[in-house]
C-alpha cells in the first residue's frame, strides 16, 4: 500500500469516528432537539438539568468507553493473533475473561451472606464492587498464565493451558450459578451481556487513562511484534529475546482485557473480529500500521454496535454483546468471501 | 436537661428501645406524662409520638413532631435506608442529616415493582405514576392502557435500567426492591431519590400486604390506606379464627422441581404462615427458615410423596391438567396427593396473582381453607387457588 493511500485510508476512519461520536452524543432513547445538544456541550446548562445529566453524565461516559473498549479489545485481539499465530485467537482464549466471570459469579453468589456485607461496609468500593471482582479474576488467570509461560517452552503449550483454564473457570461459574439465588443468576446473565453504560463520570479518567498506558505500550512493541510474525525461531536469530517478548504480550493483552471487562463486562467479538478487518483494509502485516489500524477499526466497530443497540425498541436494553457478534461476524466473512475472490492472501 | 427526659423512647437509642418495648403499656404513659410537661427536644434525640407499623419486619416507622421517620433494612446487604416523610418543610435539627427527607405529598414517581403501583391504582392515584419496569408481565388492563396511551413508560426491561428515559421522567422518587444489585447501580448512577421496598421479603401475608399503608404515607391518602388495611386485617383475623387447634389438619406440600431442584417454602416463610392460619400440616413447617429451600427429589419422595395435599404454581397461558404435570415428570403421578386430585393449583399467568394477591391475603386465605376445610366456607368462589382439574384446566 502506498503512504498516500495509507494516510487517505486512516483520514477516512479518523472521519468516520468523528461523524460516529457526533451521532452517539445526538441519538439516544430520549429525543434531545440537536440545538439543546450544542447549547449543552459548548454553551451553559443552566434550566437544563435533565438534559445535561443526559448528555454529560450518560451518552458521553457511554462513547469514552465503546471507543477505548472498542480500540483496547481489538489491540489485545490482534497481539494474541499473532503471538499465536493463529487467526482464531481473541482476549477470550486465555481464559482472562472466564476468570473475570468466575470473579463476578464469586461475588454476586456470596453476596447475600458474606461478601455483599463486608462490600457495602466499604462504601465507595461497594458500588465497584463487580468491577473489582472482574479485575480480581482476570488478574488471577492472568498470573497463573504468566508462571506457565516461564515453565513451558512452545506458545502452542500455553495455547493449550489457557484454554483448559478458561473451561475450569467456565465450570466452575456454571457449579455456582447451580446453587445461587434467582436475582443473582438474574444480575449475573446482565453483567454477561456486556455494556457500555458501565462506567459513571467519576471512573472515566481512570478507564481511560488505564487503556491508552496499554495502547501506547502496544505501539511499542511493534517491531518485536513484526519479528514474531517470522516464527519464534528466526525471531530469536534476530536477536529477539522471544522469551521475555512472549510474557511481554500476554502481560499487555490481559491487562487491557482485564480492565476492560471490568468495566465493561465481556465484550466478544471486537477482539476476534478487527484485527480480521484491518489486515484486508490495509493489507499489511507490518504493525506499525496494524496497531493503529486496529485501533481505529475497534473504535467504529464498538461505536455502531452501540448506536444499533440505542436504536428505537430497543431502548438501550439490547446487549451489546448481541450486537458486536451480528454486526461483525458477517462482516468477518465478507471480507474474507472477497480476500478469496481477489485471490491475494493476507501475509 | 429536666429529667423527665429519659422517660420517653428515644429512635437510635437501640438498648432504651429494646428496654422500653418490654415495657410498652408502661411508656405509653410515661410519654403522656413527657408530652404534658411540654418537654424541649436535644439536637440527637427524636421524641417518638407513635410506632406505626403493626406487622411488616423489613420496615420500622415512627411518627415524630417533624413528620414519619422510616428505617428500611435490605436483608441482602444488611444496608440500612433512613427516610424522613414531610408534607410541610419545617426546619429539623442537624443529627437528621442521615435522613434522606422526603416532602409528601408526592407529585410523581416510578414504581418499578406492581406491588408498588397496584395500590396507587386501586387509590385513585394513577396519574402519580411515571415509570415502572418490565411492561410485558402486566396483568392490570388499567395499567396495560396506560403504557399503550404512554402516560406510563416502561424504564426497565430484563433488569436494564433505560438511563435516558428515567432522567428525562424526572420522579421525586423511585421505589425499588432489592435484591438485584446490577440494577440498583444503575439507579444510583442517575443520582434521583431512591426508596428501598423490601415487601417481597416480607414472611407474614399481613405484613406483606401493611406496606400498602406506606403508600398511603407518601401520596397524602393515609385515610384511604389506613381503612383499606384495617379491612384486610379484619377480614383476615376473622378468616384465621374459624380454624382452631383441635381441628384435624390435613398435610400439605408445596412446589415442584424446577432445574433439577424442587425450591419449596422454608417454615417460617410467607406460604408456609397461610398453610398454618388455613388450618394444614405443613410438611416443611419445622425449619426455620423464611425464604426457600433447595431439596432434590429422593429427599421430597421420602418426606412428601405422600401429603394430603400438595400446593403447584405454574405460569402458562395454555390451560392446565394433572397429564400436564405427569408430563414434566412421571414421578408425580406417584404422590399420594395427585393419586387422589387434592393438587390446589394457582396459575400465575391467567390471574393478577403477582400484582394483588399481596392486598388480598384474606383472599387467599379463604381460598385455602374452602379447599382443605370445605364446611367452613361453602359459598366462597376462588380467586387465586383451586383443586387442579381432572381434564382441562382452562378458566
Amino acid at each position: 500500500m502506498t503512504n498516500k493511500r495509507l494516510v487517505s485510508v486512516f483520514l477516512l476512519i479518523g472521519l468516520g469516528i468523528i461523524i460516529l461520536m457526533m451521532a452517539n452524543i445526538f441519538w439516544g432513547s430520549v429525543l434531545i432537539d440537536p440545538q439543546t445538544v450544542i447549547q449543552i456541550l459548548f454553551f451553559n446548562d443552566e434550566g437544563l438539568t435533565g438534559e445535561s445529566l443526559i448528555i454529560w453524565d450518560y451518552r458521553i461516559p457511554q462513547l469514552l468507553v465503546a471507543v477505548f473498549a472498542g480500540a483496547g479489545l481489538a489491540v489485545a485481539g490482534l497481539l494474541l493473533q499473532t503471538l499465536f499465530r493463529n487467526p482464531l485467537a481473541d482476549p477470550s482464549i486465555l481464559g482472562i475473561s472466564s476468570g473475570a466471570s468466575l470473579g463476578v459469579a464469586l461475588l454476586l453468589f456470596f453476596s447475600g451472606s458474606f461478601a455483599g456485607t463486608v462490600i457495602s461496609s466499604l462504601g465507595w468500593i461497594g458500588s465497584l464492587g463487580i468491577s473489582l471482582a472482574a479485575m480480581a479474576g482476570a488478574v488471577a488467570v492472568l498470573f497463573v498464565l504468566m508462571a506457565a509461560s516461564s515453565r513451558v517452552n512452545h506458545i502452542v503449550s500455553l495455547l493449550i493451558i489457557g484454554i483448559m483454564i478458561a473451561y475450569l473457570a467456565g465450570a466452575l461459574t456454571g457449579l455456582l450459578r447451580f446453587y445461587s439465588r434467582k436475582e443473582d443468576i438474574q444480575a449475573f446473565v446482565i453483567w454477561g451481556m456486556g455494556t457500555f453504560s458501565g462506567v459513571s463520570r467519576m471512573q472515566i479518567p481512570y478507564f481511560v487513562s488505564a487503556i491508552s498506558v496499554g495502547l501506547i505500550f502496544s505501539i511499542y512493541l511493534s517491531k518485536s511484534l513484526n519479528m514474531l510474525l517470522l516464527g519464534e525461531r528466526y525471531a530469536e536469530n534476530l536477536g529477539l529475546n522471544t522469551h521475555l517478548i512472549t510474557r511481554l504480550i500476554i502481560l499487555l493483552a490481559g491487562y487491557l482485557t482485564a480492565v476492560i471487562t471490568a468495566y465493561a463486562g465481556p465484550i466478544a467479538f471486537i477482539g476476534l473480529a478487527v484485527p480480521h478487518i484491518a489486515r484486508n483494509l490495509f493489507k499489511t502485516s507490518n504493525h506499525l500500521v496494524l496497531i493503529p489500524a486496529s485501533i481505529g477499526t475497534g473504535i467504529i466497530l464498538a461505536l455502531v454496535c452501540n448506536l444499533i443497540a440505542r436504536l428505537p425498541g430497543f431502548e438501550g436494553s439490547l446487549p451489546i454483546n448481541a450486537v458486536t457478534s451480528l454486526i461483525g461476524a458477517p462482516f468477518v466473512i465478507a471480507v474474507i468471501l472477497r480476500q478469496h475472490k481477489s485471490n491475494s492472501i493476507v501475509s | 436537661m429536666p429529667s423527665y427526659y429519659w422517660n420517653v423512647k428515644i429512635f437510635d437509642d437501640m438498648a432504651t428501645k429494646d428496654l422500653f418495648s418490654k415495657f410498652r403499656l408502661g411508656y405509653i404513659f410515661l410519654w403522656l406524662f413527657a408530652v404534658s410537661c411540654q418537654f424541649e427536644v436535644t439536637d440527637n434525640k427524636h421524641v417518638i409520638i407513635n410506632t406505626l407499623m403493626r406487622h411488616a419486619q423489613m420496615i420500622k416507622a415512627e411518627q415524630v413532631e417533624y413528620g414519619i421517620l422510616l428505617e428500611i433494612r435490605s436483608p441482602y446487604t444488611n444496608e440500612v435506608s433512613h427516610y424522613l416523610l414531610q408534607d410541610s418543610i419545617t426546619q429539623v435539627p442537624d443529627d437528621f442529616t442521615k435522613f434522606q427527607k422526603i416532602k409528601t405529598p408526592l407529585k410523581g414517581l416510578i414504581a418499578l415493582s406492581s406491588t408498588q403501583w397496584t395500590p396507587l391504582l386501586k387509590i385513585g392515584k394513577e396519574h402519580l405514576i411515571l415509570g415502572i419496569s418490565e411492561s410485558g408481565f402486566v396483568y392490570d388492563s388499567v395499567m396495560k392502557e396506560l403504557l399503550a396511551k404512554g402516560s406510563v413508560l416502561d424504564v426497565m426491561k430484563n433488569g436494564i435500567l433505560d438511563f435516558e428515559k428515567t432522567i428525562s421522567l424526572q420522579p421525586e422518587l423511585i421505589l425499588y426492591s432489592p435484591g438485584l444489585e446490577v440494577s440498583i447501580d444503575q439507579l444510583k448512577r442517575t443520582g434521583l431519590p431512591l426508596f428501598m421496598w423490601p415487601d417481597y421479603l416480607e414472611n407474614s401475608p399481613l405484613g406483606r400486604a401493611e406496606w400498602l399503608r406506606v403508600i398511603g404515607w407518601l401520596t397524602g391518602e393515609e385515610a384511604v390506606t389506613e381503612a383499606w388495611f384495617d379491612h384486610i386485617e379484619n377480614e383476615y383475623f376473622k378468616l384465621k379464627s374459624l380454624i382452631s387447634d383441635t381441628m384435624p389438619k390435613a398435610t400439605i406440600m408445596s412446589d415442584k422441581a424446577f432445574n433439577e431442584q424442587w425450591y419449596v417454602p422454608g417454615g417460617k416463610s410467607y406460604l408456609a404462615t397461610i398453610f398454618k392460619d388455613a388450618g394444614a400440616d405443613y410438611i416443611w413447617k419445622g425449619n426455620n427458615i423464611t425464604g426457600s429451600v433447595a431439596l432434590d427429589l429422593e429427599t421430597i419422595i421420602s418426606q412428601a410423596s405422600e401429603a394430603d395435599f400438595w400446593f403447584v404454581t405454574h405460569f402458562t397461558d395454555a390451560p392446565y391438567s394433572y397429564e400436564d404435570l405427569k408430563n414434566e415428570n412421571e414421578i408425580y403421578a406417584g404422590f399420594k396427593a395427585f393419586r387422589n386430585r387434592k393438587i390446589i393449583f394457582c396459575n400465575t399467568f391467567r390471574t393478577a396473582y403477582f400484582e394483588t394477591s399481596q392486598f388480598q391475603p384474606h383472599v387467599v386465605l379463604a381460598d385455602f381453607i374452602a379447599i382443605l376445610h370445605p364446611h367452613l366456607l361453602p359459598e366462597h368462589k376462588p380467586v387465586y387457588h383451586q383443586l387442579l382439574k381432572e381434564e382441562i384446566h382452562d378458566e
